[in-house]
């Protein structure tokens, strides 16, 4: 048996490969039980656990090479699609920051991830209140002082979930 | 075939008509149609006996009569309409699918019609591309797209009433100035310090005339940047990771790597005029090369470039820079520094001379 102290809740689990057949968003083709297609439930796109920035390890095995999503709190609340839109395909980690603490350590996670787990891409997702903008700053500050270079993507979210922008941001 | 009651109907004199087809689209009902040569009424339900389309013959050829006659079927003129429609666009995606050149060379006009539009596929030697390709990678505004397309559907189909369609949907819509992902930009900023040389071709040139004795060495400085900067760092990037991303079987490529090839051919002129010392040569071949270069230049960075870019993903993207930046390590640490100042000693040598 899995020797496991620390806290259950951030014990890492990936999720990565399970479920895929049932992993289509679409309706079922062709002659599918209409039943089938009413009681479809759009199945979740998080192939991973923890995800809150504190929590992850830049070592875990989803991150390597991984195309990582880098969220605010808020965005996944107010992004209607946002599994199928955003997080299909990607690793993620979600942080605030206005309100998280010891956020020294978030641009260092970051810097990690590039370096260490050699992150295919980061995107950093925020919403449009100005103080959301910090966590795209949080990401450049660790991007810069990372070896490696890699593509920063930020997309801002408008408090309704319409796409404000999105462009490459280095 | 039941026959109804007398009613008015369209009457069209075979012997007058000449075919021209403008009652065709003055017809609200679809019901004429240019069979054999001949407007023909393709069914009595479809004509309402209106004569709408009377006034447009030239030739006088469509009266209204009455005589017996099936009545007049709206809902059947709503499934023709409809069909005829259907048709309509499986015609026009057949052209889509066809290679551009073999429309242009059936019906010029359409060569005339994109090059009102900037689209110079009469003058492009290979262009070998589909229809539908040039209308993607120009991604022209959704209002051109419409005005073009219906323009040219007029033309692959005289006397078809044709209705404008609305534009493909497009992810992002080009605005005023162009936004490269960071790899593309990568490219794009290459592009910055050779055509930063290529400026210095036209007085190089003159340097090289009004000297009596060619300066092969400056000669060579610039074939140095040409041969490691543009060619070898520069588009063994396009050739080796770009374009093995879109395919290199696409006209569009085979027209970029013919602009490579040529314009080493240039270079190898060039080399051979300075170790000959050969004012004539040098100026002939690395002017050739000035004009290849801008266009070629001009052509990644306003169409080619955004066009690969639009059909990115964001892990493509990623995948791309990495290939790039592993590239750009085999090269030595200083290699950007080194071209630069060298770009920058020859403008120096000729602003001096000047
Ligand atoms: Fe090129
Ligand atoms: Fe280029």
């Amino acid at each position: 048996m899995e020797e496991f102290c620390g806290c259950p809740g951030s014990k890492m689990q990936d999720f990565r490969g399970k479920e895929e057949a049932a992993d289509d968003s679409g309706k079922p083709e062709g002659g599918g039980l209409a039943s089938d297609s009413q009681s479809h439930k759009r199945a979740s796109q998080l192939k991973q656990w923890p995800i809150q920035l504190h929590l992850i390890s830049p070592m875990a095995p989803y991150y390597q090479k991984a195309d990582v999503l880098l969220s605010a709190d808020c965005v996944a609340y107010a992004a209607g699609d946002f599994h199928k839109d955003y997080l299909k395909g990607k690793s993620i980690a979600i942080a605030c920051p206005k309100l998280d603490e010891g956020q020294e350590v978030y641009s260092e996670k970051v810097q990690s991830l590039i370096d260490d787990a050699k992150i295919n891409t980061l995107t950093v997702m925020t919403m449009q209140v100005p103080c959301c903008a910090g966590l795209v700053s949080i990401a450049q500050q660790g991007a810069s002082s990372a070896k490696r270079k890699i593509p920063i993507k930020s997309i801002v979210v408008s408090l309704q979930g319409e796409v404000l922008s999105e462009e490459w941001v280095n | 075939m039941p026959v109804g009651a007398k009613r008015k109907i369209v009457r069209i004199d075979e012997e007058k008509c000449n075919g021209c087809g403008l009652c065709i689209p003055n017809c609200a009902e679809g019901a004429l149609k240019i069979i054999d040569g001949k407007a023909r009424l393709v069914s009595e339900v479809y004509c309402d006996g209106l004569g709408a389309c009377l006034g447009h013959c030239p030739m006088d050829a469509i009266t209204v009569i009455k005589r017996e006659a099936e009545d007049f079927n709206e809902e059947a003129v709503k499934e023709h309409l409809e069909a005829d429609s259907k048709e309509q666009t499986k015609a026009m995606d057949e052209y889509l699918s066809r290679n551009i050149k073999d429309i242009i060379n059936q019906y010029p006009k359409v060569g005339k019609i994109l090059e009102r539009y900037n689209i110079g596929c009469t003058s492009c030697s290979l262009g070998s591309c589909l229809f539908k390709d040039i209308i993607e990678i120009h991604n022209l505004a959704p209002d051109v797209e419409v005005e073009l397309m219906y323009e040219i559907e007029k033309e692959l189909f005289p006397g078809k009433d044709i209705k404008k369609r609305a534009p493909k949907a497009k992810a992002i819509q080009a605005q005023g100035e162009i936004k490269y992902s960071p790899p593309i930009k990568k490219l794009v900023d290459e592009h910055v310090l050779i055509k930063r040389l290529i400026a210095l071709i036209d007085p190089l040139c003159e340097y090289i005339n009004k000297s009596k004795e060619v300066d092969s060495q400056l000669v060579l400085d610039c074939v140095d940047f040409i041969r490691n900067y543009a060619d070898k760092y520069h588009h063994m990037k396009e050739e080796d990771v770009l374009f093995k991303q879109t395919g290199e079987g696409l006209d569009i490529i085979k027209v970029m790597l013919e602009d490579h090839t040529t314009g080493r051919n240039h270079i190898k002129q060039v080399i051979e005029g300075a170790e000959k010392k050969n004012k004539q040569q040098i100026v002939e071949h690395i002017q050739g090369y000035k004009e290849l270069l801008t266009q070629h230049i001009k052509k990644e960075d306003e169409i080619l470039y955004p066009w690969i870019d639009r059909g990115l993903s964001t892990a493509d993207v990623g995948r791309l820079y990495e290939e790039f930046n592993q590239k750009d390590a085999t090269l030595p640490g200083d290699f950007e520094k080194k071209y630069e100042d060298l770009v920058a000693k020859v403008e120096g040598i000729l602003k001096k001379w000047r």
